[in-house]
Order: C-alpha cells, then structure tokens, then sequence
C-alpha cells in the first residue's frame, strides 16, 4: 500500500529555483506593500482617526497569521508529529515574520490616543485632541457632528470627575459597604467612572507600552530560536536539533498563551475599556488557528500549481490539515458561542453593550454579524465535512479562502465598530478607502519578508528526522 | 493503524513491550476474566459493596425524610451534591478523549487505556446522573425533565440549562456506552472462543452479537467505530460546557464568566485522567500488565494532565484577572473572599492540587516515577473536587446582600452519599475488571509490529544509521 513518492536518485532540494516566480514574489508583496504604506502615510495626516483604526485592523489580522504559523510549529513540536513535518516550515515561515510586526506596531504606539477611549482622562485636552483627529476626517460628513463626540465622550464616562474622589482600594471593602456616588449626575456615568478609575494603573500609556515591548521580546526570541534551529538542522541533520525543539516546545506553548492572551486583551478588548470577557484571549488564539492553517493551505497549494513540493506534499497532508482546520472552525464557534450565549443569557449591560454595539448598534453591523456567523461557521463547517471534499484540492482551496476572507471580515467586526463609534452603544459602518491601504500596507510588508525567507531556505524541513514518515504519509 | 520502528532518541518506543506475540497479548488479557480473582479483588469488592450497601440506606432515609437532611441551605442551596455531580462527570470525560479524540488524532498509545478509561466513563456518569435525581427532590417525578407530551399541558422549561443537562448528559450516556460496547464485541468474541464451559460460551457468545471476524465484520466495525468516534468528539466539549452553563448563564459573580465552558472542559478531561491513572496503576500492578501498559503509556497521560492542569491553570488567571479587570466590586470581591475569605484552605487546595501539583511532571524523572504519579493522580482528583466546591460554595456563601451571608457545613449524610458513591463507582469498575476483557485485545495487537503486513521484508533488520531507520517503509495493518 506504500508508494514510492521519491525517485530514486535525484534527492529534491526544494528550494525555489531562480525562474519561478515565487523567486520574485516578495517583491510584488513589497510593492503593494510600499503602495500601501504611502496611501496610509496619506491618510495617516489627513484623517488620523481613522488611519488608526485601520491600521490596527489590518495590524492585528496579520499578527493572528504570524501567531498561527507559530501555533503550527509548536504544536508539531509538542506531538513529535511526523505527518505534518513537510508542511512545517511554510508555517515556520510565517512565523519567522513575527518580529516585522515591532515596526508595524509603532503606528499604532503613535496614534493609541485615537484608539484607546482609557487614555482620554491622562490628556487634560482630551476634547479638542478628539476632536481634531475626528472632525478632519469625515469628508463624507455623515451625521457625525460634534455633540455626538461629546456624548461620547461622557456617555463612557471617563471625564475628568473621575480624578476627583480620593483614592481608596476598592478591593477590601464589600459593594454594600460603599457610600453612594455623587460625583454624576446619572447612576451609569458613576458607575463607568468609578470602574475606569479603578484600573487606570493597568490601562496606562507607559505600562501598556511596556507590555507591548514584553511580548514582541517573547515572539521575537520564540520565532527566532524555533527558525534558526530548524534551519540550522537542514545543514547539520541528526536528531540533537529535534530534541532541542521538542524540549523547548512546552515552556515556549506557555509563553505563547499568555502572550497572545494579553495582547489581545490590550489592543482590541481595551478598545471598550469598560467591558470585560475572560474568553477573549482563547477566541483571538481560535481566530489565529484558524488564519494559520488556512494561509498555510493556500500557500501550499499554490506553490505545488507552479510546480514546487510536488514531491513533499500530498493529497494526505491536505486532508489532515483540512480536518485541522475544520476542528479550528468548530473550536472558534464554540468559543465564540460560549462568549455571546453567556453574556446573551445573564443580561448584564455591563458586559451585553459588546454585543448590542455590533447588532443594534446601527450602521449594518447587523448584517456584518450574521454574514460572520453563517459564512464563517455554518457554510465552511459542511464546505470541509465530507473526507472527499478536503481530498478535492480545488475545493479545500477555495474553502480555505473562503474562511480567511471570513475571518478578515471577523477582525473587521472586533476592532471597527469603535472607529465610528457615536455613543456607548451606537455606531456606523462605511467602509474608509484606508481600511484597504492599511491591509495592503501590513500585509505587504509582512507577506513580503515571509515570501522573501521562502527564497533563502528549503521549502521542507530537510534535515528534520522524521521527514521521511511525513514524506510518506497516508491517512488510513 | 500504520506502524514504524520508533526513535528511541526522540523518546520513541514499541507501544508493546518487544518479544511479546500477538497471542501473549489474548492469554494476558483473557486470563483475568478465566481465573479465580486475587485476593486483593475479593476485599475491595467486598468494601465498596459495603459501601454501596451503605450508600442504599442512605438513600432510602434520605428520601423517606427529604433532602433537608444534607447541609444545603440557604444562601447555599447548591453544596456537596452538585460538587459530586459536576466531579463525577469530569471524571467521565478521559473515557471519551481517550476513546474519541485520541482516535482521531492517531494516538495509537490509547489503545492500551481506552477500554479501562470507556468503562470508567460509564461508571462515572451513573454516580454523577444520581446526585441531581436525588437532589431534584422527588425521583419519581423525574420524567417531569423530559419532553413527553401529556395531559397536563406541562413542558419543561427549555430555556433552563438544567434541562439542557439532562439532554446532554443523557446523549453523552448513551454513546458513550455505544462506543464502549462497539469496541468490546470483537474482545467478547475472543473470550467466548477461549471459553471452557457452555455458561461462558453462551454468556460471551450472546454479547458477542455472533462475531466471527471475517473481513465484512471487520470492515463495518471499523466504520461504525470511526463514526462513533466522530459522534463522541463533541460531545466531549458539549457535556461539560453544558454543566458549565448551570453556573455561568446566572448573574452570580464567581459563576457568570465566559470562559467556563472551555475551562470546565479542560479541568474535566485533567479530572479524568487523573482518575485513569489511579486505577491503571492498581490494576496493572494487580494483575500484571506491565507489557502492555508500558511506563510511556503513563508518561504521556501525565503529559495530558501537565497540559490540561496548566489549561486549567491558565483559566483560574483569566478569572482573577478579569475579575480585577472588570472594576466590578460584586466580582472582585467574590475572588478575593475566595482567596481570603472563611473558604480560603479550600481555594488553596484547588490552586496546589491542580495547579501547582501537575507541574512536577515537567521532569521526566518524575512523570515516569509509578509511587510519584501515584500519589499525583490522587492528589489532583482531591484537587478537582475542590475546584467545583469552591466554585460551588464561595460564590453563593457571601453574594450581593450580607444580610443574606452564611457558610456550609456537611452533615454526616453528605458525607455518607459522596463515599456511598465512591462505593458504587469501585464495585461496577471491579465487576467490569473481572468480567470484561480490561485491554482492548484487538486494538492492542493493530498496533504492534505484527500487525504490519511488511514486517521483516523490510525496516525492520537493515538500519545501521538512523537514516535508514527513517526510511522504513510506512506500514498499514487494516484488515
């Protein structure tokens, strides 16, 4: 029942020979990237509110692929899988671009006053600052006139009352215990205030900075070592290598996990500094599962369409990462329902604002929400159920796409409906010619050093002792 | 099942200890069913049929009096019995990871634990299914539960996750015992083969559903059990999630945080292994199965506990920290009455039994120590009950009014019904190690060399480097 799937003889390199165009495909990737990056630089000065946004769209996106290619390879690490070893370094690869995303993010470190609501009560001058960046942007005037900032403004309740009252450890005394709030005029406005007050030390500009150096240093160090390793094995073989990866595999899982888990409680949940759900780190990490092992499908295959890895990568490796990434797509709709259900379910307004920002908030985000929903879960989860249909590669192709367009859409959905936000729970939705430059610009730049490593490096861990099990795969 | 020749330097190794045959395997499972049982079983049957007997008595009183008699009570009207609920099905979910996900994931290890971990889902399950019966008050109006259609124009109500429980619980019930018995046929088949007296011969041959092996019984058993094996796997998230939501679809801080579902899966699966090896350990030393579960069986269950432990780890720090995050006061105060407060040796024991104890199996020195892992397992069960006690009762004993505060205690009752129902556990988990084939035998030996279709042409005699061990042919064993 086993094939021969090498000729004898000629041992493949597989490395992308000097005439394929995958040989100059970063260049393309850095052009649009350089396109990009001068539309955005554009935009950045003529409408900064939203350039910020925008950017941290497209920003967190392409940081959820580069976090899913290393979530690939530790995970093929911690299994000592054999059947995944030819695929593992495509998922390598876009793990190797995760230190771009320490430049990329300076945008976003420049432009937090325009993202992050918690940073208006350090600014005295928070209103005009607001209104400057916003105001100068909506060419498109649509009802966006400055009484709604400024209901927004104290709607969210971060106004400089809050400095007010003396400071006092809010955790060693019971709710009941407390003197009733005078400082609003309204029960929520004292209600918002005193919670923001509460966490300022965390949500704070330098700490949040800080944090962010904390988990480029992580990433950094993790996709170094993991690259330069397996790289390193191409040359040197034997399996002192593999030991070493598999061994630093479980600490670096750790590290991960954390990482991604505050990262995203900083740059997207803080985006609503008010709101709070202890799942949200577990479905940014589902969404990066999910962006990986599609981008790692989708490269595969249009590399074996011009002819490279023919020989490493087959229909079998198709059909069990497919499952992988059919399992991910499940595993992100079951977190994300245990998120809405519970938070549907118990009503607290606290928490249902998240939710009713995103359906009742106005603007077509309604239809965003179902589109998410029925496209990306009910339509892929039978697009990759049937065995036939995952061995099919046209078929696992497009599904794969389908889903990364859905998960764009899913990002789009997290981090955009505070970029037009009108009131604490009321929004629009148009879509800003910036949103396109900045994807164009992250992803260029990104794809362009992930593209670029693909021509200095064989496209299958070479040397990796358990390449001859994956070569030779076959799902029973 | 695909085999090759196992790295040894990459931690690899023969899943059956080398030298042994294909019949080794048949004679050492079978014969615990064919002979006299050990001393040893005679007196643990004997104390947890005891301690059933017991459980039955109080079973009886409680219901003759009403549950008044257990220490539930205001504010805290959830306490041991839901605890005991919420443990016994963590306990059950190993038997359908191991089972199922395991299965799908090509974990042929499981092979050697998968029967002994379906039959203590089983087991587990009935233990946990009586506490809500009982606890529901009258047990004779519990088809009140289900949807069936009456006179009275009386439905349940189907927005409660309780009634959600009853549908998944039930469902998880019933295949997983499915899923057990699918596996055990063609093993009923060796058994009544092997069988020296017509009792036997009928009594296996009954159950055995006239299996005789041939390649269409085979071919539809492997389908049947793929799909089975499909089934199961959600049903692995599913149950638990679902008794999550008991908790966290309320508006009570400590309960309503969306990350229980994920997390009461995690501690279930950590619960249940723990449990596993508990057992495993005794029953290989007892009778001797040390060829076929092997010291890396062992250490990759406690890989699976040091990485579900560390999961659960991970989802006490979102808790807390979100606690804090959130600047409620409701929720911050319930952490740290938990941390600090009169139940604070119980929320200590949850951290260091689940959290901290798991983490000696970083070093390999340790998670292949049998004492060690021994003592581990155990601990990490305590552990996980106290997980959901604190859960349980920290959240409700000091909630929004303190007019309303007041702390548990368990009356001699309590205590009875929770060992009672260890009793129960350890006499249908004994009657199945007696009875039943304990390995899967057929599963087992698709696993071994043997089993390869290729062996000895080549892979097996030619490697000289490690080269040439990478280039052993793959080898398929199916039918």
């Amino acid at each position: 029942m086993s094939k021969p799937a090498k000729k004898e003889g000629k041992a493949p390199t597989y490395r992308i020979p000097a005439d394929s165009p995958w040989a100059n495909a970063w260049k393309m990737a850095a052009g649009l990237g350089a396109l990009g990056i001068a539309a955005s630089a554009v935009g950045m000065f003529s409408d900064t509110h939203r350039f910020a946004f925008s950017w941290l769209f497209a920003f967190m996106f392409f940081l959820a692929l580069g976090l899913g290619g290393l979530f690939f390879v530790l995970g093929q690490h911690l299994t000592g899988s054999g059947w995944g070893v030819p695929l593992r370094r495509t998922a390598e690869m876009l793990m190797a671009g995760l230190p771009v995303f320490l430049i990329l993010f300076v945008p976003i470190a420049v432009n937090m006053h325009e993202l992050y609501p918690w940073l208006e009560e350090h600014g005295a001058g928070h209103g005009e600052e607001h209104e400057g960046g916003h105001g100068g942007g909506h060419e498109g005037g649509e009802g966006h006139e400055a009484g709604g900032h400024e209901e927004h403004g104290s709607l969210l309740g971060f106004g400089t009352q809050a400095q007010a009252q003396e400071a006092r450890d809010p955790w060693d005394v019971h709710p009941n215990e407390r003197e009733p709030d005078t400082r609003t005029h309204t029960p929520e406005h004292a209600a918002h205030a005193e919670i923001m007050e509460s966490k300022t030390w965390f949500l704070d500009h330098g700490l949040f900075l800080v944090r962010a150096g904390v988990y480029f240093l992580a990433w950094i160090l993790l996709a170094y070592f993991f690259f330069t390793w397996s790289t390193r094995q191409d040359k040197e073989k034997g399996l002192a290598l593999t030991q070493r990866m598999e061994k630093t595999a479980p600490f670096a899982t750790f590290v991960f996990g954390f990482s991604l888990t505050f990262a995203a409680f900083d740059w997207m949940m803080s985006l609503e500094p008010s709101w709070y759900s202890t799942i949200f780190g577990v479905i940014y990490f589902a969404i990066a599962a999910i962006i990986g092992h599609a981008v790692i499908i989708l490269l595969t295959l249009a590399m074996r369409r011009s002819g490279l890895l023919r020989e490493a990568i087959s229909v079998e490796h198709f059909h069990d990462i497919g499952k992988l990434l059919h399992g991910f797509i499940v595993f992100w709709a079951y977190v994300s329902v245990s998120q809405f259900l519970l938070i549907w379910y118990a009503g607290i307004p606290e928490e249902s604002t998240y939710y009713h920002l995103r359906w009742w908030g106005g603007g077509g985000w309604m239809n965003i929400s179902v589109v998410v929903i029925l496209a990306g879960f009910v339509i892929p989860f039978f697009l990759l159920m049937s065995r036939n249909f995952k061995r099919n590669l046209p078929w696992l192709g497009f599904s794969a796409a389908w889903i990364l367009v859905v998960q764009i859409g899913q990002l789009y959905w997290l981090v955009m409906p505070y970029a037009d936000q009108t009131g604490l729970v009321e929004t629009q939705l148009h879509l800003h010619w910036l949103d396109f430059a900045a994807f164009f610009a992250v992803g260029g730049v990104y794809m362009a050093v992930v593209l670029w490593n693909m021509t200095r490096f064989p496209l299958v861990p070479v040397g990796d002792p358990r390449l001859d099990r994956g070569l030779h795969h076959e799902v029973v | 099942m695909g085999w090759r020749k196992p790295m040894e330097q990459l931690d690899e190794q023969y899943l059956v200890s080398e030298g042994t045959s294909l019949a080794d395997v048949t004679e050492i499972v079978s014969k615990v069913t064919e002979q006299k049982a050990p001393r040893l079983w005679w007196i643990l049957f004997g104390i947890s049929t005891a301690v059933t007997g017991i459980l039955g008595l109080t079973i009886a009183y409680l219901l003759w009096t009403g549950i008044g008699i257990w220490g539930n009570n205001s504010p805290v009207a959830w306490a041991w019995d839901i605890t005991n609920f919420v443990w016994w099905i963590g306990i059950g979910h190993a038997g359908t990871l191991i089972s199922a996900v395991l299965y799908l994931f090509r974990q042929y290890w499981r092979t050697a634990i998968n029967r002994f971990s379906e039959a203590m889902t089983i087991f587990a399950v009935i233990c946990a299914l009586m506490f809500p019966t009982i606890h529901a008050g009258r047990p004779w109006f519990l088809y009140f539960s289900l949807p069936i259609p009456n006179q009275m124009n009386m439905w349940p109500n189907f927005k409660s996750p309780l009634l959600w429980d009853v549908f998944a619980v039930s469902t998880y019930f019933t295949v997983s015992l499915l899923f057990w018995y699918v596996g055990l046929v063609p093993d009923f088949a060796t058994l009544r083969d092997r069988a020296t007296n017509k009792i036997r011969k009928w009594a296996y041959g009954f159950v055995a559903l006239g299996w005789r092996g041939s390649n269409r019984h085979w071919s539809n058993y492997e389908r049947a059990y793929l799909i089975l094996a499909a089934l199961s796997t959600p049903l692995v998230l599913s149950v638990h999630s679902v008794v999550s939501f008991d908790f966290a679809t309320s508006v009570e801080p400590g309960w309503h945080t969306t990350i229980f579902p994920p997390y009461f899966v995690a501690g279930a699966v950590f619960s249940g292994f723990a449990m596993v090896m508990t057992l495993l350990i005794i029953a290989r030393t007892v009778y001797g199965m040390h060829d076929l579960i092997r010291i890396r069986h062992l250490e990759l269950m406690n890989k699976i506990m040091l990485t579900t432990g560390s999961l659960v780890g991970y989802a006490y720090a979102m808790e807390f920290f979100i606690a804090w995050y959130s600047g409620n006061p409701y929720e911050r105060f319930v952490f740290i009455n938990r941390a600090m407060g009169d139940y604070w040796w119980a929320y200590w024991s949850m951290i260091t039994c689940n959290v901290i104890s798991p983490q000696f199996f970083w070093f390999k020195k340790l998670r292949t120590n049998i004492p060690f892992m021994f003592v581990i397992s155990i601990v990490i069960n305590v552990g996980m009950w106290f997980e959901r006690f604190v859960i349980i009762v920290t959240s409700l004993h000091h909630d929004y009014l303190p007019s309303a505060w007041g702390n548990f205690s368990p009356t001699v009752f309590d205590v009875l019904t929770y060992c009672g129902s260890l009793g129960l556990f350890f006499t249908a988990f004994l009657l199945f190690l007696r009875w039943f084939p304990m390995i899967a035998i057929a599963e087992v030996k698709m696993v071994m060399p043997q089993a390869d279709p290729h062996l000895g042409h080549h892979g097996h005699d030619d490697h000289d480097e490690d080269e040439d061990a990478m280039t052993a042919e793959p080898a398929m064993a199916e039918e």
